[in-house]
């Protein structure tokens, strides 16, 4: 019995190695990737340093100057941390006929692609919180912001649950490869209008205090807006509390909502050849 | 000079045909059709947002009024049609083609070799989506800022216009000349790509060190901000003089520079 669990552990463990080697070897291109994700901060800092100079009072859509490009700089890096990948990788399996060696084999597809999804978020998420430090020092050491160990921890947590949701949200989408073959493009849609709806372009408050309220329902902000808000204190305590507990319903609907596609997906997969 | 206008005319109608197998070929898998539109449709959102961003802020930023900024940010979205639906996918391709040497056919065929690796392919529903998109957002700006229409304002809009489309293809088709000499270009090619969203909003915000390499080094910026620079009678002397000989500068520095990389081309055949 206790080798058995030992050996269901073992082919995760083995799917989380590859996936942090997998990121490892090509993490050349996740550097670029990061120059390129650097793009939007900038002209984004730009816009918000242009629109401050120009504005009457201090305050931008209950930002402060230094709030929001503190958010900005949060915004991109959160966003970068949690992108997921795996759903060209799902597509692929389901278009060339991969998927059914996942059907003979005493491998679960969900475990394995979780597995294989953190080994890659690993190396590069160290990178990222690696490059957040230093924009946090940055800015306590220039503009005295201060973050407390606490806030820390809990924007640690929120990461988590954050880089979790959106591995559920991606993997509904994904099961559309069932449905439709070439879905690639339609997922690039999905994945940009997300990271618009999540608060990773520009704070959700920006948009008005209608498309906020929505949102709250939405699981997006819970990926990258409301992890930044614990982070630079912009929610109470018990607002860190509800968002969290937001975040675990979001998880256990999606992971409810994935089942049931992948089941009725599943239903429609044809295999030809051997 | 009849000769010349003899090829401009075989190059034009070659290109419509290129235009036509596009669009069956896209025809062809409906889905990928809508699946374009999906991407696209969530690409426009988010330049939207600035949009939304700059208006409900109501903030004139430098001189330039929310009105104003949408007149840009239209000229922007218009021009990611031009680019992304002509220019960009061939663009891509030409990395692989002459890593495996797919030129060796393009080679045989009576026309150039440069226009047909450049321009072969075409993204109808990238072009129109954006095309449309910017058209709506330029005409509304014009409207709102009560612009006359005439020869002179919609004729040097579009004159510029097209000054845009001729620098975009140059300025963005020289890094990949450089496969003829790389095996892999796509980290320059990423970087340079992301160059693009730098036209998102008007120049003027950002600091004039930037603004200067924008313009005279790496000219990214006159593909978006000329056209309505010039209808909203901001343009000085010199950016007027050098948006009209840069896009013969470039022009001539990529042929320049396709020539060389193609006497480093190998067959891949025989």
């Amino acid at each position: 019995m206790w080798h058995s669990r030992l050996g269901w552990v073992q082919k995760y463990v083995k799917a989380f190695e590859l996936g942090f080697q997998t990121a490892l070897e090509y993490r050349v291109n996740f550097l670029i990737s990061l120059i390129s994700a650097a793009y939007p901060i900038f002209i984004q800092t730009f816009l918000w340093t242009a629109i401050y100079q120009n504005s009457s009072g201090g305050v931008v859509y209950g930002f402060t100057y230094r709030q929001m490009i503190a958010y900005t700089f949060m915004a991109g890096l959160v966003a970068r941390l949690v992108r997921t990948g795996f759903e060209y990788e799902i597509m692929d399996d389901v278009k060339s006929g991969k998927f059914s060696k996942f059907l003979v084999q005493p491998l679960g597809y969900f475990p394995y692609r979780l597995a294989s999804y953190f080994g890659q978020k690993v190396p590069n998420q160290a990178m990222i919180l690696g490059i957040l430090v230093l924009v946090l020092v940055g800015l306590n050491r220039f503009w005295g912001v201060t973050v407390e160990f606490p806030r820390i921890l809990a924007f640690l947590l929120t990461l988590v649950l954050a880089t979790a949701l959106n591995f559920l949200i991606f993997y509904c989408f994904s099961a559309m490869s069932f449905w439709i073959v070439e879905v690639g493009f339609l997922y690039e849609g999905i994945r940009i209008v997300t990271v618009l709806l999540s608060g990773g372009i520009f704070p959700l408050e920006v948009f008005g205090e209608r498309f906020v309220a929505v949102m709250n329902l939405l699981p997006f902000k819970y990926t990258v807006n409301y992890p930044i808000n614990v982070l630079n204190g912009n929610i109470p305590a018990d607002g860190v509390l509800q968002g969290l507990l937001m975040q675990c319903a979001w998880i256990a609907a999606c992971l409810l909502i994935s089942g049931v596609l992948w089941r009725e997906g599943g239903r429609r997969y044809v295999a030809v050849g051997g | 000079m009849r000769a010349i206008l003899r090829e401009i005319k075989k190059h034009a109608l070659i290109y419509l045909l290129f235009v036509k197998n596009s669009v069956m070929a896209q025809m062809e898998y409906r889905f990928n059709f809508i699946g374009n539109l999906a991407m696209e449709g969530g690409y426009l959102l988010v330049k939207l947002s600035y949009v939304v961003v700059v208006y409900r802020s109501g903030v004139t930023i430098h001189g330039l009024s929310p009105d104003e900024i949408l007149l840009f940010i239209g000229t922007f979205v218009a021009m990611t049609g031009i680019y992304a639906g002509m220019f960009m996918i061939n663009m891509y391709q030409l990395r692989p083609k002459i890593k495996d040497g797919d030129l060796d056919l393009l080679l045989t065929k009576p026309v150039s070799l440069q226009f047909m690796a450049t321009l072969r392919q075409a993204d109808v529903t990238i072009f129109s989506v954006d095309m449309i998109a910017g058209a709506v957002m330029v005409a509304i700006a014009w409207s709102r800022l009560h612009i006359p229409v005439t020869l002179a304002t919609l004729g040097g809009y579009l004159a510029f216009f097209v000054v845009s489309a001729l620098v975009s293809y140059s300025l963005f088709l020289l890094p990949q000349i450089l496969s003829f000499w790389l095996m892999n270009t796509s980290a320059i090619a990423e970087i340079t790509d992301s160059f693009w969203d730098f036209n998102n909003m008007p120049m003027d915000i950002y600091n004039r060190w930037i603004v200067a390499v924008g313009v005279f080094i790496v000219p990214i910026f006159v593909i978006t901000n000329f056209p309505p620079m010039v209808v909203l009678g901001k343009m000085p002397p010199l950016y007027l003089a050098w948006a009209l000989a840069l896009p013969f500068l470039l022009l001539y520095l990529v042929r320049r520079l396709w020539s060389k990389g193609l006497r480093q081309y190998n067959s891949a055949s025989s």
